[in-house]
């Protein structure tokens, strides 16, 4: 699964709430900060090659999500997603990443957080920023919040690199995946315009036909060590149906009658 | 066993947009303690519905999934309510739907990047 870059710096949380203005603006963030409609980021310590050399603080990719709510007007519910965006960045997941940032020099990790791996980082680095992509596309998926139809998400990797655009095809195994073309620069961007690279690009509308696209670093969640010969499907593999002694105490009670959310009628 | 697959169509005949499937089987441990429930081998909404809601509002995969479970519950002979799934740790989407219906709970993993959920007991 492509995902976008799970994590982000400030400016495109201003950027998403005022599309037009300056990102680097501070009265935008400010009114973001008095009404609770973006979390507190995480704050990591960065290093150059004579020691300290100042901190950065970045935030999870949702609180662009509660900015652009922000901005249509929807005042509860980016309050709303910024709180899940603060439980996001106190989990487990940010503490590993900011644990991670911490140790990389040079300034790598303000990179990293822009959507560059760093060519020698290490596994642990991408191994984190996945379980953070993970996680936040978990909290996507349980608020109808965040796959808003005023979103439109087209994410893939580039199959094509010409003088002044790049090929994305969308990343799927079907032979029927579309296919669209993005101005080199903005892919460049966004870290993201070499053959092979995931970009995600976002279409935010603005009113009628018009629209902010945005071209956002993306990332492959699934791109691990993949299940030796696993299939959960058929009567193939006992492993479906073999279980545990926890499993055995779990499944010893009486069953709960089952949850019909929608009220269906099957014929024949 | 048995097992039973069906689609509910949509919009022309040619348009099958959900496709789910089940199956009984019997789980069994180690020891020789064995349970039988029944198990979700698919539960599929065509790419062009992925994500869509009908007219009232409901999403097209809690649709499915309702009618797999009203399927489930009205079968003759009663097909037995521990009802489970086999999902990838990283389909977040399978995982929320699966939640919604009530695979609440969490049993072992058959293999350590696919999660098992299964609906709630309470003590007998």
């Amino acid at each position: 699964m492509i995902a976008a870059w799970p994590v982000v710096i400030r400016d495109r949380i201003v950027h998403a709430f005022k599309p037009g203005g300056s990102p680097t603006s501070e009265a935008p963030f400010r009114t973001l900060r008095r009404h609770e409609w973006v979390s507190q980021g995480v704050r990591v310590t960065l290093f150059a090659d004579r020691g300290l050399a100042g901190q950065m603080t970045f935030f999870s990719s949702l609180n662009v999500v509660a900015a652009r709510l922000a901005r249509r007007g929807n005042a509860p519910a980016a309050a709303r997603v910024a709180r899940a965006a603060a439980d996001l960045e106190a989990g487990p997941e940010f503490t590993a990443l900011r644990g991670l940032l911490s140790k990389l020099p040079d300034r790598e990790a303000e990179q990293v957080i822009g959507g560059l791996f760093p060519e020698d980082g290490p596994a642990a680095l991408a191994e984190a920023l996945r379980a953070v992509a993970s996680r936040t596309e978990q909290m996507r998926a349980n608020d109808i919040l965040l796959s808003s139809p005023a979103e439109v998400v087209f994410a893939g990797r580039i199959a094509e690199v010409t003088s002044g655009f790049v090929l994305l095809v969308e990343v799927k195994e079907t032979a029927r995946a579309t296919a669209t073309m993005v101005p080199l620069w903005m892919a460049g961007a966004a870290q993201r315009d070499q053959v092979g690279d995931f970009l995600v690009l976002v279409a935010d509308k603005l009113d009628g036909a018009s629209a902010v696209v945005e071209a956002v670093p993306a990332i492959d969640i699934n791109d691990a060590p993949e299940a030796d010969g696993f299939s959960p499907f058929g009567r193939g593999d006992a492993r479906t149906r073999s279980i545990t002694a926890d499993d055995v105490r779990l499944l010893a009670g009486e069953p709960q009658s089952l949850r019909v959310l929608v009220p269906v009628t099957i014929d024949g | 066993m048995t097992e039973t697959g069906w689609r509910i169509r949509l919009g022309s005949p040619d348009d099958r947009a959900l496709l789910a499937s089940h199956e009984r089987v019997i789980l069994r441990a180690g020891d020789g303690t064995s349970f039988p429930a029944t198990k979700l081998e698919v539960v599929g909404v065509a790419l062009k519905w992925q994500g869509r809601s009908f007219l009232a509002g409901q999403r097209a995969s809690d649709v499915l999934m309702s009618a797999v479970m009203t399927d489930v519950s009205s079968r003759v002979p009663p097909r037995d309510a521990r009802v489970y799934a086999i999902v990838h740790e990283d389909n977040h989407r399978s995982l929320a739907v699966c939640r919604r219906h009530g695979l609440t709970e969490e049993m072992s993993r058959p293999h350590p990047s696919y999660r098992r959920v299964v609906t709630p007991h309470r003590d007998r």
